[in-house]
């Protein structure tokens, strides 16, 4: 599974996203926000998430909000059963 | 008086036909201009026309030039107000409403994988686009997918 990150606010430059995911930890890959992309899949809040299994259909959408660990667990198990 | 008045009306006869000429005159000389524009005879069968239903006008234009200004562009009144469609205009099919044709022999489906309508809902298959990390890297979903693995978008802000 590839976790993908893309920032909505248009104010955060390059640099800025990589330095504040570098001091989070984060390894997954991370981009500056691409208006494209949230017109296509209609991204209105932060922080959506939304899972494409392995067919390319979307089978995860969620909408605002952190969500707890146990959640996470569950869709990170949901998307990556067929991998 | 009476002789004066005896006197005066040939005058007056003459002058009147006069005037009728005149008038004669012009309205033969504004009838003979107005009348291949505004003539009833030659808008109404064009507009009511099947030809006049095909969308663009194209043909029912080329047959008579003076009609299409009436029926594609209605203008305004005097007082400036938008005038109404004419009623053939709201026949007209809309592109999106118009079927394809349909192919004299039928497609064999067996061997067709069904396709899913692409959007952004549950169930929908996933719009592909290019992703440029902040490190350098790039991401194309369908080959990503196309490998076997699966996606998780994050859509995320640093605040």
């Amino acid at each position: 599974m590839l976790l993908l990150g893309i920032d909505t606010d248009s104010f955060e430059t390059a640099d800025y996203i990589a330095n504040w995911g570098k001091s989070r930890g984060f390894f997954w890959p991370l981009s500056t926000l691409d208006r494209d992309v949230l017109v296509a899949y209609n991204v209105r809040t932060q922080s959506t998430k939304i899972g494409i299994d392995s067919n390319g259909v979307i089978v995860l959408r969620e909408g605002y909000g952190t969500n707890s660990v146990e959640t996470w667990q569950e869709w990170l198990v949901l998307l990556s059963r067929n991998d | 008086m009476n002789q004066k008045i005896s006197l005066s009306y040939p005058r007056m006869a003459i002058a009147m036909a006069v005037y009728m000429a005149l008038l004669l005159v012009v309205s033969v000389a504004c009838g003979t201009e107005f009348g291949s524009v505004d003539s009833p005879g030659e808008t109404l069968p064009v507009t009511s026309s099947p030809a006049s239903e095909v969308p663009g006008m194209a043909g029912a234009a080329q047959n008579a030039p003076n009609t299409s200004v009436i029926v594609d562009s209605p203008g305004t009144d005097a007082t400036g107000n938008p005038l109404e469609e004419p009623s053939t205009t709201q026949t007209k099919p809309s592109v999106s409403t118009t079927p394809l044709p349909s192919a004299s022999v039928p497609a064999d489906t067996s061997t067709v994988a069904p396709i899913r309508k692409v959007g952004y809902n549950v169930g929908e298959q996933a719009p592909d686009f290019v992703l440029h990390s902040v490190t350098g890297e790039t991401y194309t979903v369908s080959e990503v997918v196309a490998s076997g693995k699966s996606v998780l978008l994050y859509f995320f802000a640093s605040w």
